[in-house]
């Protein structure tokens, strides 16, 4: 205990609140960057603070890990100004709320959805969690994420324009389950001017036959395009900006369409190339029908000039495969480093044989610092073959 | 009088400034261009051999904005990486101050409009508050609890989640 001689208490501090005296959107921007729990916290600093959260704009909401439904309810009726963003992990007992919280956010003119559904043991694996239609009345979303979950038609009386501002679309096992769904994806993608990141990795779109539809954004630079089963999405025009590609099409496996695709993504720095399909043997997986004079003709070299980062994974030394490698080492001057993965059956040629014609291949770029090849849990560098 | 670098982007010209204390500053046109209100005054031939008054920020703070723009317009376009990492450098050790200096920085950034020096002085206060207790953003802030204990105790547990560190429940939906 201390006695009554102990030192008096450090003089108060002064009596003016620094940040409530600087001007409103300057002490909005510095709350906005905080995480929302820190932001409700200032609530108990002073009367002043009691409800100064409330109202500044652009916060961020995420809610990950454990978090009650009441209070995601109470954050979202709470803020009075436009929400920032919006980041949660679904749990199957909330999923019902998932759609009030999407009304809610569409009124707070929400700017980014990252919605990510948890599995539940009692999914039937076809039908997903659904997403809710107040998605369509987010209309100023300059990003979007949804994961595991079901997207429905959209309402049919208001016309929906696709999301203008749109930078980010990420879907990914994401099901579209009714007619037009492709067109409406289209529609999405060419109605955001300013898209530069387009991730799709098993967007399952229409019900029934397969509708083609385009992806046409000029002002890509990021692209994923996974696709086991095919939704009719095609790569329909150049991507001038593309910068990294992340492609496994193994639908499009041996069809003239899957070096369609390829050769739309081939000005990029960085391209993996990855090779899913692990139940058919395909006879060929470049491409059936494509002989080496016309991968030759296709891939000019002012194509493949700015590729720097290449990796193929699971592939199976088919001679379509070993020809793209082939005239990759050739033509692309810039290349840095290049990986191939070996799939570990089926394979067409035993990993050493491919790895002593590798080594025999011709190289144009003077800049190639790694060339490897894994095959099961052995690594094997080409450039000391040479 | 701050020092002007001798490489300030394609204009010779020195802009005067005057502090609302009365002390006299200059700095390279292109460092001056980097405030709005400095390079409308410009634009409008409002920088005569006077100065331009600047009525509401004091010479202590005037003198760090006037460094600021000077290394910053120095090292404007086609920055290699040394260079960014640098300026990155000079940004970190430039935002260590004390909570008086960066009130008047945010002020005094806000309304000269300089961007790159506002981001950086409110990133420096949300870096503040940031994972500190309500009492240690009082003392550093200088804010006076008014809450009764009472009203103190039900604001907290009105929001009660936000106080609660993460903890999962042992049984997961």
């Amino acid at each position: 205990m201390s006695s009554s001689s102990s030192p008096p208490p450090p003089p108060p501090p002064p009596a003016t609140d620094i940040l409530l005296s600087l001007a409103l959107e300057v002490l909005d921007d510095i709350l906005a960057r905080l995480p929302v729990k820190e932001v409700v916290r200032t609530c108990c600093l002073s009367r002043a603070w009691a409800s100064r959260w409330e109202s500044v704009p652009g916060l961020a909401v995420r809610f990950d890990g454990w978090y009650s439904a009441a209070v995601v309810s109470s954050v979202l009726g709470r803020c009075t100004a436009p929400v920032g963003g919006f980041t949660i992990d679904v749990r199957p007992r909330l999923r019902p709320r998932a759609a009030y919280w999407l009304r809610t956010l569409a009124d707070k003119r929400v700017r980014s959805l990252a919605l990510a559904f948890d599995h539940s043991h009692g999914d039937d694996g076809v039908v997903l969690p659904g997403v809710g239609r107040a998605l369509y009345a987010c209309d100023e979303l300059s990003g979007l994420d949804l994961h595991y979950c079901e997207v429905p038609r959209p309402p049919p009386r208001q016309g929906f324009a696709g999301f203008p501002r749109l930078t980010r679309l990420a879907l990914s096992r994401v099901a579209l389950p009714f007619a037009g769904a492709g067109a409406l994806l289209e529609r999405v993608i060419a109605a955001a001017p300013n898209l530069t990141d387009l991730s799709l990795k098993n967007v399952f779109a229409g019900i029934g036959e397969v509708e083609p539809w385009a992806i046409r954004a000029p002002k890509l630079r990021l692209l994923t395009l996974w696709m086991v089963i095919d939704n009719g999405g095609r790569v329909a025009e150049e991507l001038p900006l593309l910068e990294e590609a992340d492609v496994s099409v193994d639908c499009l496996l041996g069809s003239e369409e899957f070096l369609d695709t390829i050769w739309r993504v081939l000005g990029v720095k960085t391209l993996k190339l990855y090779v899913r399909d692990r139940e058919v043997d395909r006879k060929e997986t470049l491409g059936d029908e494509i002989d080496e004079e016309i991968l030759d003709a296709e891939m000019s070299d002012d194509l493949v000039k700015t590729l720097k980062c290449v990796s193929m994974t699971h592939i199976k030394g088919f001679p379509s495969e070993m020809c793209f490698v082939k005239l990759l080492l050739s033509k692309a001057a810039s290349l840095e480093s290049l990986e191939v993965r070996f799939f570990w059956e089926n394979l067409h040629m035993s990993c050493e044989e491919a790895c002593a014609d590798f080594a025999t291949y011709e190289r144009a770029s003077s800049t190639l610092a790694k060339f490897e090849v894994e095959s099961l849990m052995e690594t094997f560098d080409i450039l000391s073959l040479f | 009088m701050a020092a002007a670098t001798d490489d300030a982007g394609d204009s010779n010209e020195m802009i005067r400034v005057v502090s609302s204390d009365g002390e006299h500053f200059e700095m390279p046109e292109a460092a001056a261009n980097l405030s709005l209100v400095l390079r409308h005054m410009i634009e409008d031939d409002c920088a005569d051999a006077a100065g331009i008054p600047l009525a509401v920020v004091a010479a202590k703070p005037l003198a760090k904005i006037v460094d600021y723009c000077t290394k910053h317009a120095a090292k404007s376009s086609g920055l290699t990486i040394e260079e960014a990492e640098e300026l990155k450098r000079f940004d970190a050790e430039f935002i260590e101050v004390d909570t008086d200096m960066l009130y008047d920085l945010l002020v005094a950034a806000d309304f000269m409009g300089v961007e790159g020096l506002s981001k950086l002085a409110v990133q420096r206060t949300a870096d503040l508050i940031k994972g500190k207790t309500p009492e240690q953003n009082r003392e550093t802030f200088g804010i006076v609890n008014d809450f009764t204990p009472e009203e103190e105790e039900e604001i907290c547990k009105e929001n009660e989640w936000a106080f609660q560190i993460t903890k999962p429940p042992s049984r997961l939906c």
